[in-house]
């Protein structure tokens, strides 16, 4: 658990809740949205602490202390009156109506030791619908000791009149700058040895998500980039056989299929932003002499068709359609994207 | 902490943890134990938020000091040692390293102050109750108490110290009550009884069958008292606390049906024996059986069409008017199962109204039944 100081980059949230606790008007429900892996679970996880820290005052605002009793447990998620509700299930996870009577159970009585129960809600929106529809009960009579911490990256996926009886907070992108030191820290603590520039690289992908950062690097996709571009960036017309080879080794990667597809994708944004302001924007600054070298001859245009036939792959992809003929369509049309504008050469000799 | 212990007196107050340690909850220290070792006792803690239970035994502290151990896991493992006393130290990394003859293991425990907060029940007022009234009263209510948790106040049984010094236990859910009110010899109360008790307490079910668990008419003396929101039990070196249930009980005093004139006395075998026979009988949804009180007796008819009817006929002293009213059978049942006396007597005022089922050698306690339409 982060203590409040140690959350970066989301002072607008947080100043609100602060408020809320000096002026002892925690509201009974709040709905904290924004893009995955900002913070969000984190604040809440803290907020639970701040409102019980025995080392608080009431009606006014201190960080959690971290060693009192309170602190202790909550920080371990084992304390008896901090709910953490998450999806649930082997095949499809999700918040089950089960799950919310398990709520309302607790609701009945009186914190067990705690100031005020805190329940907190991860991934609200993978509430089924009657697991939602119980919940709202919950949210219309809250009972004096309770609150309830609602956490979603996908709003529009809650009932109306659930968001309706909550507050909601946004929690924005974070700042590549807080990405970066972030993630230096979380990988220093697991002695985890990345470079600066991979890190920054990382920090760009995560597109201001520091749990999106820290999976990528964790993937070891960035890794493999450079060698994966060139083989991608370096098919011609006339190639059928390599065309074929790398389609086909390609399609068995599972997993790595996407991603490598989003790779692809923010490998084309940055030769489109490189060709209109330069390097200033490119997240794949490492490999800037590669986007210079792609940028050079394509048009605008060029650049665009491509992303959008990056797009449609990733799209089929999630619609069961073969795989290796996805990709052999889409390198096709890499093998003429690399021809076009060049005398006979392609923009990368593989 | 280090101590030396005997296996069967440690068997023995872990078993008694047994019941309240739950195996499957999310909170996943609610399945350890809290072991504290101070001056020369053990004192052994479980809870499971709801109700808490604390006992204690002697034993050698060669060092103070507080662990929580897994308590279903260090049961069976004191249980099946084979010397008599064993030797209990914990690590640094709050494990604890158990030594018993020829045995060595490792158990794998955690920080204490994870533990919940323990109730400290030294310092309660506590009233001596008969645990022999005080376990009936407790059988001729839990079966009636709701297990339905939309109505929380109903999922325990109500208990008040009247103004006459008498205890009631009072249990509905709605379609049934059973009411009993005592004068144990064993409750002696001055002035100085708590507030709560007066205007009445409700005790969880399961806090109720907790206490019908473990205590033995036979055993030490039980006694009572409220702190904060709790109700503690001391029974010998044993206390068990039950967190009461918040709000309040409906006033059962209106659906009390009066005293009337219609009132037949019946063999209780007899009708019970009728009873279950002609259930046989009754629908498998509504369980309904018919009970008709007239100048041949009391008739008792289910009917379902996939099974077809049946009817049975007892004698009964009866000289009212002619009455019908139909009822859930099990809820007849589970009344007549925790009568005692011979004879009862059975109340129908008219199809809808409650009806009232008694002891007739025993006036202290009454059993309303509502009818279903028929």
């Amino acid at each position: 658990m982060l203590t409040w100081a140690e959350i970066d980059g989301q002072q607008r949230a947080l100043a609100v809740l602060e408020r809320a606790i000096t002026t002892d008007h925690v509201h009974h429900a709040y709905l904290f949205t924004g893009p995955p892996g900002v913070g969000k679970f984190q604040v809440a996880h803290a907020m639970a602490a701040v409102v019980n820290c025995l080392a608080r005052a009431e009606g006014q605002f201190a960080d959690l202390c971290g060693v009192c009793t309170s602190c202790r447990k909550i920080g371990n998620k084992q304390h008896p009156d901090i709910l953490f509700i998450e999806p649930d299930g082997n095949i499809v996870k999700n918040i089950k109506i089960a799950q919310i009577r398990e709520i309302q159970k607790s609701a009945v009585s009186a914190p067990y030791e705690a100031r005020i129960r805190v329940v907190i809600l991860n991934d609200a929106h993978q509430m089924t619908e009657e697991a939602s529809n119980a919940l709202l009960k919950t949210l219309e009579e809250p009972s004096m000791r309770m609150r309830l911490i609602l956490v979603t990256d996908q709003p529009h996926r809650l009932l109306d009149t659930i968001i309706s009886r909550c507050q909601a907070i946004r929690f924005g992108a974070l700042d590549q700058a807080v990405v970066v030191s972030r993630l230096e820290l979380l990988l220093a603590k697991d002695g985890e040895a990345v470079s600066k520039e991979l890190v920054a690289v990382a920090a760009g992908y995560g597109e201001g998500s520091l749990g999106r950062s820290l999976a990528i690097v964790r993937s070891g996709m960035l890794e493999g980039r450079r060698e994966f571009l060139g083989e991608v960036l370096g098919i011609g017309p006339g190639q059928p056989r390599a065309l074929l080879a790398l389609a086909e080794s390609w399609s068995k990667a599972g997993e790595a299929m996407g991603e490598r597809l989003d790779v692809l994708k923010l490998f084309l944004r940055d030769v489109m932003l490189f060709k209109t302001s330069g390097e200033r924007r490119v997240v794949n600054h490492d490999l800037l002499e590669l986007v210079e070298r792609c940028a050079m001859p394509a048009t605008i245009d060029d650049v665009l068709e491509m992303i959008a036939h990056v797009c449609r792959a990733q799209d089929l992809l999630t619609r069961n359609v073969n795989a290796q003929l996805i990709l052999e369509e889409l390198l096709r049309e890499f093998a003429r994207f690399n021809y076009s504008g060049n005398s006979g050469k392609t923009r990368v000799s593989a | 902490m280090k101590i030396r212990i005997s296996c069967k007196a440690l068997s023995e107050e872990l078993f008694k943890l047994q019941g309240v340690v739950s195996q499957r909850s999310t909170l996943a220290i609610l399945s350890n134990a809290l072991l504290e070792a101070s001056g020369n006792t053990l004192t052994l803690h479980a809870t499971d938020l709801d109700i808490s239970v604390s006992t204690s035994c002697a034993c050698e502290v060669l060092e103070p000091g507080r662990v929580t151990l897994q308590a279903r896991s260090l049961f069976d493992i004191v249980k099946n040692l084979e010397e008599s006393s064993l030797e209990l130290e914990t690590e640094d990394n709050h494990w604890a390293q158990l030594k018993s003859g020829a045995v060595s293991c490792r158990i794998v425990g955690t920080h204490p102050d994870d533990f919940p907060h323990i109730l400290d029940t030294s310092n309660v007022e506590l009233f001596p109750i008969g645990s022999e009234v005080f376990l009936d009263m407790i059988d001729k209510t839990l079966f009636s108490v709701s297990t339905d948790d939309a109505r929380a106040n109903l999922t325990g049984a109500f208990f008040k110290v009247s103004e006459k010094r008498t205890l009631l236990m009072v249990s509905t859910d709605g379609h049934r009550l059973s009411k009993i009110e005592t004068r144990p010899e064993e409750f002696v109360a001055g002035d100085n009884i708590p507030n709560a008790l007066r205007e009445g307490i409700i005790i969880p079910r399961k806090g109720l069958a907790e206490i019908r668990r473990t205590v033995d008419v036979k055993g030490p003396e039980l006694s009572f008292g409220i702190l904060e929101n709790s109700i503690v039990f001391k029974y010998g070196p044993m206390s068990l606390s039950v967190r009461l249930i918040e709000g309040t009980f409906p006033d059962f005093t209106q659906v009390l049906p009066r005293e009337s004139d219609k009132r037949a006395v019946v063999q209780k075998d007899l009708f019970l024996q009728s009873l279950k026979f002609v259930s046989l009988f009754a629908s498998s949804k509504t369980y309904n059986v018919r009970l008709s009180l007239g100048p041949e007796g009391l008739q008792l008819y289910a009917s379902d069409p996939d099974r077809g009817e049946a009817t049975k006929t007892v004698p009964v002293e009866y000289s009212g008017p002619a009455v019908k009213a139909g009822y859930n059978f099990r809820y007849l049942l589970d009344v007549l199962n925790v009568l005692e006396s011979d004879v009862v007597s059975v109340e129908i005022i008219d199809t809808l109204s409650p009806t009232l089922l008694r002891d007739v050698d025993r006036d202290e306690m009454l059993f309303v039944v509502m009818p279903m339409r028929l």
